[in-house]
């Protein structure tokens, strides 16, 4: 069914919102690239330059980067942009602003499709784009490059073109394209898209029957998509489980240690078959498993408190906008209530957004459940409908709905517009830029240059701010290819950069100061020092590095 | 059939309330062996009240019987029968006057809820409203509320009394979660105005409280949360489905596991964590 003049106009309006919203001031807010950003950027523009990635593999189907095994298609997206606009945050950040954007109108189309049988499909489009335009989750990672909000996109419009091709029997190629680009986008696609695929096709099993030869084609050309990554997994392993294995909560130790406790604390005389039966490794994990999964629905964590890790944290406020706290739950009265075909394919997207974060041990993280932003959205719709088409009181309702929104989001847009900028640019690793552009001036003075890696990774705000060349790095860089207790590897040095893992100031001061050679230190390593020569400041005038020199 | 039932669980409760109840929870010089013993004692009435309130409720007894046999069974129902326990005394006499409620018909019947204060104020003395000077911030009150409603709280981490509870367990077990969000929506559709608007209530009375999360008051809503459980476990078991029904038979085995976990964590674990923490109880343990 055609779309309405005022339907298409609201639409506009929303996108041209969600346009506004994701796209001001974009190269400042957030204050500076994170360092996972300035690593696909490099390895954009390592791969444009040389075709090959910081470590020197030709077209990677998965980057190694810090030893996270970054899935590639966000970097291959950045290239036309870094072509155009050259190395910048502008650049880095554009696929996802332009995907992030895009979001919110397949967004819109998808849910028309999942209500289609009903009145309010049209209401309950616009309203769920406007939530998700407005969301501060979906905003906060629209503005960065963080890779999920690319993997949304791919999944949304893979899943429209699916629910599409029921009736129309041409999208569904383009459906499994799209799947696809969404495994290669975010690590966690490569349990949620086919846990999505199966759903889809058990749920729609009757309708597919008369698809069969689309099937067959679509498969097909989705195995094929996927050729490559089987092959480099083949070649490599960790291509795949690089980083799940190292995020596995098997790979933490708490559960383990609890156990060995419990059983310490049994009973001398208590066999050993009494103690596994209580103190067994699938009871300790699926608790543990159970417990990561429910606490991505507390309230705290979704209204209040956010996701604590940095970078995904906007000062003093939660994920979602307040006033979605009484909408979700209405939503979910109104979905169940209508008897809505969508409603259990609703909640399974929950369910299966927050799985794969539940098997890793830093949790709650927003960045792993993303693709629950979007059944949010639904909801938050479908609660403000319920509101209006129950009451007799339509317009002062629809208005005090605005202002709840407006309020909740006037405070989101001071928290994360000009809060986290000025007062919490610590954040998102500011300053190394302002780093790289003063040691730039000053190495030839220096024999060696001496960085402090105690946060993040520098060297690579030395590679994408310092442009080097990338050839040139990938012969040059000295890499042990040991992974830290977080699964991440470092980089010793290249050229006259050294990044010495586990860096002290206090201890190098003391004992071991290189002659002729600059140090970069955190001001938090070198806290009361003044005989720095230069300092570098956070935008509210807190000192963020000092650098020495010695002669 | 429900006799012998019926006549087991209140077996199930009198012996998993006095068991050892002169030892663990570990004695202190705060202990007060008559005043567990009342506590075990009003664990059971209140098993017994449950019983009848909800079969008046719902005209259902094997709703009643399976709401009785939650409460019966809850972590923190289990835990609070065996210690000096206000809030545990409180509830079976607000449950009293409930079902007194319930059982005059006449108008007069509403005059009995100004007994709940006072029965309150004489079972509970420490309850927050007749201690407190102070009013907690708006803040304070919803970080509180959404404690209260957090999953963390209801299945996996009871913090209402940190140095002498079981803290390693919820309210709830967590194989309860499938049942109770099956009671919650069936509440909901059903639109128990009544029974909601006590949730809600209960929920503020208990967030209000300036020394959550140190404080019992929420204790006062286990009945209602054994109701909702049961609720959930009643309208799963009506499907038809064999399927469904195998997943539920599934269920109850992961519930008597859990349960045992529970009860070995209480009887060997559950002494050992709260002995060190003993000097920090000040008050009838």
């Amino acid at each position: 069914m055609k779309l309405s003049k005022k339907s298409i106009l609201f639409l506009v309006l929303i996108v041209f919102l969600a346009g506004y919203l994701r796209l001001f001031r974009i190269d400042t807010i957030p204050p500076a690239l994170y360092t996972d950003e300035a690593g696909q950027g490099y390895n954009a523009y390592s791969i444009m330059l040389s075709g090959r990635d910081e470590h020197g593999s030709i077209l990677p189907v998965s980057l190694r980067s810090f030893g996270d095994w970054k899935p590639p298609l966000p970097s291959y997206l950045i290239i036309p942009f870094m072509y155009l606009f050259g190395r910048s945050e502008l650049s880095v950040r554009l696929p996802s602003v332009l995907l992030g954007i895009g979001s919110v109108i397949v967004l819109f189309a998808l849910v028309r499709i999942f209500f289609e049988e009903e009145q309010f499909r049209t209401k309950a489009g616009l309203l769920s784009a406007l939530y998700l335009a407005v969301s501060p989750w979906h905003i906060l990672q629209s503005r960065s490059a963080m890779l999920v909000v690319v993997s949304l996109f791919f999944l949304i419009l893979g899943i429209f073109l699916f629910l599409k091709s029921l009736k129309n029997r041409k999208p569904l190629i383009l459906s499994a394209t799209f799947f696809v680009l969404s495994v290669y986008s975010y690590y966690g696609m490569r349990m949620i898209t086919p846990l999505f695929v199966l759903f889809l096709l058990v749920r729609y099993r009757k309708e597919l029957s008369a698809l069969i030869k689309e099937l067959v084609i679509s498969a097909m050309l989705g195995f094929v998509l996927l050729l490559p990554l089987f092959a480099g997994f083949i070649r490599q392993p960790d291509v795949v489980f690089g980083r799940a294995r190292t995020v596995s909560v098997f790979y933490d130790r708490g559960v383990k240690l609890r156990q060995w406790e419990l059983i310490t604390q049994d009973d001398t005389g208590t066999s050993t078959i009494i103690s596994r039966f209580f103190h067994n490794n699938i009871y300790m994990y699926s608790r543990s498993i159970a417990q990561r999964l429910l606490s991505h629905l507390d309230i705290k964590y979704l209204f209040m408190t956010g996701d604590l890790s940095q970078p995904f944290q906007i000062p003093n406020m939660g994920l979602l906008n307040f006033a979605d706290l009484a909408l979700l739950p209405l939503g979910f009265i109104f979905l169940f209530r209508k008897n809505c075909k969508s409603r259990w394919f609703l909640v399974f997207w929950i369910f299966v957004s927050i799985l794969p974060a539940a098997f890793t041990f830093v949790t709650p993280s927003s960045n792993r459940t993303f693709n629950a932003v979007a059944v949010y959205a639904i909801l938050a719709g479908l609660g403000s409908l319920y509101i209006l088409q129950r009451t007799r009181f339509k317009l002062p309702t629809a208005l005090i709905l605005s202002m709840c929104l407006i309020w909740s989001f006037n405070y989101f847009s001071r928290q994360y517009f000009l809060l986290l900028p000025q007062d919490h640019a610590d954040y998102w690793n500011y300053g190394w830029k302002q780093v790289v552009e003063y040691v730039r001036g000053q190495q030839n003075k220096f024999d060696n240059i001496i960085v402090s890696d105690k946060f993040g990774m520098p060297y690579i705000y030395f590679l994408f701010y310092g442009k080097y060349p990338p050839d040139e790095f990938q012969k040059k860089a000295v890499r042990p290819y040991v992974a830290d207790r977080f699964g991440f590897e470092h980089v010793d040095g290249f050229d006259k950069y050294l990044f010495p893992n586990d860096f002290d100031w206090n201890i190098t001061k003391k004992n071991n100061l290189q002659k002729n050679t600059l140090y970069v230190v955190p001001a938090s390593q070198a806290e009361g020092e003044a005989d720095y020569i230069h300092a570098i400041y956070y935008p509210n005038g807190k000192i963020a590095f000092k650098i020495f020199a010695y002669d | 059939m429900r006799l012998p039932i019926f006549i087991l669980l209140i077996i199930y409760t009198t012996s998993s309330r006095f068991f050892l109840i002169d030892k663990i929870p570990p004695i202190t010089d705060q202990t007060v062996i008559s005043g567990r013993l009342l506590s075990a004692a009003a664990s059971i009435t209140a098993v017994l009240l449950i019983y009848f309130l909800v079969k008046n409720y719902f005209k259902n007894t094997k709703i009643a019987l399976l709401a009785s046999w939650v409460f019966s069974v809850l972590p923190w129902t289990f835990e609070q029968g065996r210690l000096v326990s206000g809030p545990n005394y409180a509830l079976n006499l607000i449950l009293i006057i409930i079902y007194l409620m319930q059982k005059i018909k006449s108008g007069w019947k509403y005059m009995l809820l100004f007994l709940i204060p006072l029965s309150l104020y004489i079972s509970y003395p420490q309850f927050w409203m007749f201690k407190a000077t102070m009013v907690q911030s708006l803040s304070a009150l919803i970080t509180n509320i959404s404690i209260l409603s957090s999953f963390d709280f209801l299945f996996f981490k009871n913090i209402t009394f940190w140095w002498g509870g079981v803290r390693e367990f919820g309210i709830m077990f967590l194989t309860f979660l499938p049942v109770f969000l099956i009671g919650i929506y069936q509440l909901v559709i059903r639109s128990e105005k009544k029974l909601l608007t006590l949730y809600v209530l209960a929920i503020f009375i208990a967030a209000l409280s300036p020394f959550f999360p140190e404080s019992r008051e929420f204790y006062l809503v286990t009945p209602l949360i054994s109701l909702t459980v049961a609720l959930g476990f009643y309208q799963w078991s009506l499907q038809e489905n064999k399927i469904v029904k195998a997943v539920l038979c599934c269920l109850v085995v992961l519930m008597t596991y859990e349960m045992s976990q529970f009860i070995h964590f209480y009887l060997v674990h559950y002494p050992q964590q709260i002995i060190g923490n003993l000097s920090q109880i000040h008050e009838a343990f």
